[in-house]
């Protein structure tokens, strides 16, 4: 049974430069439990997904098609009747965890004023819930730190107040937008692996937004590749990293450094240690081509690209959006003397 | 040497260098655009220019002179016959020359109460707050001591020393104008300081003075002129309250806080003496105050 | 590789301290330390990249900036061909920035918005070479953008105009425009997206080959530093931790920061990443105003004991050009 269902999500900025198309036809869906993560550079859309699942659109931006939670399209109900869903059943966790507190006010305040509002609950009984709550994502002597203001945690104990405060009224969606990026490493860590165990305790759904390849392959069951607002493949996170079948998916996973390779000796640093790159900028949303909007800077690419490709299933439970067959692609792991 | 990327296919129809425009569009090019779009601002620095344009030329349309007493035609009604179109004053004047005088002198103070300001106050601020440490801290406690001197009584004692003479409310405006100004653009260069772009700089090995010249003061520019713009009407309230109180210009020179003063008394006789130097007063506060405004969405349009 | 006499730049037990308010209320009560770097050391060769990695809060920045002149070196000293950094008048810096340059973390910031891209690159050309007429430096600006790959045609653009990846590109014409043997680059390409940090990384590898350049790359991610340098340094609390040269340090890690730090490092493959077996580290780095004492690291260490806290470990060899600072090492 799907928790939730998107299709044909478009999402339209009016802005004095003209009309942007920040998120194109974008489609997938979410079982109970499940995790996906929505992967793409700056300007792919993947944050104005979020923010238009959640109803929390800028002022000049306007969202269309069907977000089915629940069956009910969140795209037509009224603020009252989405408000009482953000925090109760869908909760949001932001790149900056400050975004969602408030620095004038207690962290027990503000953890059991949302029990209070949601759940109707007393004051003592919010309080014992937020305390166990705090337990729950690791945050040591929970009672004591009830009494402190957001200033006086570190970064990494910030972002698991916000998770602990997502969580509070258990919901069933949890929409994670860059959770760890502003995070150093080893806390990084620290917060994924707290997501895995939350996720298995309250079989919360989560859709984790991240420009990090390596966080999605952590904590993801299927992945969502994004490109200037549109879908360029989906799939299970196995299939996507282990055979990627769209050449923006191939570069991207090809031009990471990464730690489980070896690095190329300084002797014969020649070409062996030349990263893949993916050519030219990021996409001008402004100014997008006619036709696929990666076309210029695939390595792939042919006359037939300048229309859009389909989002298309090609084998079982995964799609792609390219007019160039899987077996015509550049295999990039083959040793390559074809680029200069 | 780009040979950091891999080659792609040519495609007919495709190419990336073709939108690339040569010239660059500035900032400062951006602000002029978007300010143009601003309809309130637009309109009122056509006000504001059609204002200064009357009050410089529009004199000699009149027959008479600002200091012509005419005792047959006291508190006269405007009246385009006598052409007196704005009317005469308690002593018989022409109200039109002298609203026209009042304002070339009402724009003069605040004109100048804005250079002043531009001038000694971003040099002041940028330097104090550049240089820093003690030098700063010497230059803001002598800000503060001028800040917290009290001006309406300086201006008092200096027009009983030497009587009421324009020159001296120059030197009071001129004193307290720049004050606000050193204080925002020291808080501005500040943060300036802490700037990547100007670690460049001194990593490049670029000199403190060419620094400021070249990096901070272009980057204070867009503040100052909102403020610039902003301090002209407050300077011509300033000099308005003085003359109101009777400390402003000697008769029969005259500024429009000076016929004002004189409209109120006459409100019940003569109404026209308060209503056509007030209407130019507030059309022309209106307008700087709508460009300044426009100045600083255009400026800064994060902060919309 | 081959060790020339004198190393690029020596780097001995360099400290980098600010004065953070006073222990008390009066103002004459001494002042209060943050000592965000404690006694660091290394050398660079020239030609060599020196990876230097760490959480925030680690004082790589703080060293980054004390080696350009951007922060004062409080004790130990940094040489850079022999010539001590501490001390030198306005004059001599100004002479030994034609030799050092610095790239920044945030391309767009670290560029004049009100600057056109030529007027940008050309300035450290027109602070160090007054002799230059505006036709010479036009033309080695030109020169210098096409080696980044920026065409001459953008020259009068503004930054805004570009996109981060391109903005770093002029931030590392602007550096290479005065020929420099050493580049300190900090954090150059973590503001940058994936597929367009790969360009720069190649564009600043290719640059380092072809003119035999030094760098200081400091960076927070570990699999950029494992790509590009020879060898790291990992610091954490303003002390090094571990240093080797780069295969050494990546395969056998021998601190338990270094250790914690690798396996905390997610890599794309769901099989590996859910398979192994991260080291988390409790807590969150302490303050360096207030310092564990002992070993700094103790305080998330998971083979810490009563030891740890009582003598600060040094640096000690354990294979070639291998070092740690571990006092289980020594044992």
């Amino acid at each position: 049974m799907n928790l939730l269902a998107v299709s044909k999500l478009n999402v339209r900025f009016q802005t004095p430069e003209g009309e942007v198309a920040a998120v194109s036809d974008l489609s997938f869906t979410l079982a109970s439990g499940a995790s996906i993560g929505i992967v793409g550079e700056s300007g792919s859309g993947k944050t104005q997904t979020a923010y238009a699942l959640m109803g929390l659109l800028a002022k000049n931006g306007r969202a269309s098609g069907e977000v089915i939670y629940d069956s009910v399209n969140l795209l037509t109900l009224s603020e009252a009747e989405l408000n009482r869903r953000r925090g109760a059943e869908i909760a949001m966790i932001y790149q900056d965890p400050m975004t969602s507190l408030n620095p004038y006010l207690t962290v027990g305040d503000q953890l059991t004023e949302v029990l209070q509002f949601h759940k109707a609950m007393d004051k003592r009984a919010a309080f014992a819930e937020s305390v166990r709550m705090l337990d729950a994502v690791r945050i040591a002597d929970a009672t004591k730190r009830m009494s402190l203001y957001p200033h006086e945690f570190s970064g990494g104990m910030r972002q698991r107040v916000v998770i602990a405060m997502a969580l509070l009224c258990r919901p069933k969606l949890l929409i994670a937008d860059e959770p760890t990026t502003a995070l150093d490493v080893t806390v990084q860590a620290q917060i994924l692996a707290l997501l895995q165990d939350l996720r298995r305790e309250f079989s919360t759904s989560i859709i984790l937004i991240t420009h990090d390849l390596g966080v999605v392959a952590g904590v993801c069951d299927s992945v969502l590749v994004m490109y200037a607002g549109r879908v360029m493949e989906y799939g299970d996170a196995q299939n996507v990293f282990h055979d990627a079948a769209h050449p923006y998916t191939r570069g991207l996973l090809h031009a990471v450094p990464r730690l489980d390779r070896a690095h190329a000796d300084a002797g014969a640093i020649a070409v062996g240690s030349r990263l893949n790159t993916i050519p030219g900028n990021p996409p001008n949303l402004l100014a997008l081509p006619s036709g696929c909007p990666f076309v210029p800077r695939c390595i792939d690419r042919s006359s037939a690209c300048l229309t859009t490709p389909k989002l298309e299933d090609f084998a079982q439970g995964r799609q792609r959006a390219c007019h160039r067959l899987v077996n015509e692609l550049t295999d990039l792991d083959a040793p390559h003397g074809t680029t200069k | 040497m780009n040979s950091a990327l891999p080659t792609l296919p040519p495609l007919f129809g495709l190419d990336d260098d073709a939108n690339i425009s040569i010239a660059g569009r500035s900032l400062w090019a951006d602000a002029r655009r978007r300010f143009l779009r601003n309809r309130a601002a637009v309109i009122s620095l056509v006000v504001l220019a059609i204002i200064v344009t009357v009050c410089l030329l529009g004199s000699t349309l009149s027959p008479y002179a600002y200091d012509d007493p005419d005792f047959a035609a006291m508190h006269n009604a405007p009246d385009t016959q006598t052409q007196h179109w704005f009317g005469t004053d308690n002593l018989g004047r022409d109200l039109f020359v002298r609203t026209l005088l009042g304002g070339r002198i009402s724009l003069m103070v605040g004109a100048l109460g804005a250079l002043v300001a531009v001038l000694i106050g971003t040099l002041y601020g940028a330097t104090a707050g550049f240089v820093g440490g003690k030098t700063d801290s010497v230059m803001m406690r002598f800000l503060e001591i001028l800040a917290s001197f009290p001006i309406m009584f300086l201006v008092i004692l200096l027009m009983t020393l030497f009587g009421r003479d324009l020159w001296l409310i120059f030197v009071a405006i001129g004193a307290v104008s720049w004050l606000d100004m050193a204080r925002i653009v020291r808080g501005q260069t500040l943060s300036l300081k802490r700037k990547e772009f100007v670690e460049a700089a001194h990593v490049a090995g670029v000199s403190t003075t060419r620094i400021i010249v070249r990096h901070i003061v272009p980057n204070v520019l867009g503040l100052v002129a909102v403020y610039a713009t902003l301090l002209v009407p407050s300077m011509i309230l300033f000099e308005s309250f003085l003359s109101y109180l009777g400390l402003g210009v000697q008769e029969p020179t005259t500024s429009w806080g000076a016929l004002l003063e004189q409209g109120a008394k006459s409100i019940e006789v003569a109404i026209w003496e308060l209503i056509f130097p007030a209407g130019f007063l507030v059309t022309t506060l209106f307008c700087f105050n709508f460009i300044g405004d426009g100045l600083r969405d255009a400026l800064d349009p994060k902060d919309r | 590789m081959s060790t020339p006499l004198l190393p690029l730049l020596d780097v001995r037990d360099l400290k980098v301290h600010f004065n953070v308010g006073r222990t008390g209320f009066m103002p004459w009560s001494p002042p209060r330390l943050l000592r965000a770097v404690d006694g660091v050391s290394f050398t660079v060769n020239a030609g060599e990249t020196l990876g230097i990695v760490g959480e925030s809060g680690c004082g790589k920045s703080s060293l980054a900036r004390a080696l350009i002149g951007l922060n004062p070196i409080a004790s130990g000293d940094a040489l850079f061909a022999g010539q001590s950094l501490r001390g030198l008048s306005k004059q001599q810096w100004h002479e030994m920035r034609a030799n050092m340059q610095m790239i920044f973390q945030d391309p767009l910031s670290s560029l004049d918005p009100r600057m056109t891209i030529g007027n940008i690159i050309a300035e450290p050309l027109q602070a160090q070479r007054p002799d230059m007429s505006r036709a010479e430096i036009k033309a080695q600006v030109e020169q210098v953008m096409e080696r980044v790959g920026l065409l001459s045609n953008v020259i009068n653009r503004y930054p805004h105009e570009f996109s981060g990846g391109q903005c770093q590109r002029v931030g590392i014409a602007r550096a290479l425009v005065v020929k420099p043997k050493l580049i300190i680059c900090d954090e150059p390409v973590s503001a940058l997206d994936v597929s367009i940090q790969a360009q720069v990384i190649n564009l600043l590898m290719d640059l380092q080959r072809s003119d035999g350049l030094a760098l200081v790359f400091i960076a927070h991610d570990l699999a950029v530093v494992k790509h590009i340098a020879d060898k790291v340094v990992v610091m954490y609390l303003g002390r090094t931790m571990e240093t080797a040269p780069t295969n050494a340090l990546f395969d056998t890690p021998r601190h338990p920061y270094t250790r914690a730090l690798l396996s905390a490092v997610p890599v794309p493959d769901p099989d590996i990443e859910r398979n192994k077996v991260v080291q988390i580290l409790d807590g969150d780095i302490p303050s360096p105003i207030n310092p564990p004492s002992g070993c700094v690291f103790r305080t998330r260490c998971p083979q810490a004991d009563a030891a740890c806290g009582e003598a600060v470990p040094t640096l000690n060899v354990i294979a070639a050009m291998h070092q740690v600072a571990c006092l289980k090492m020594s044992a």
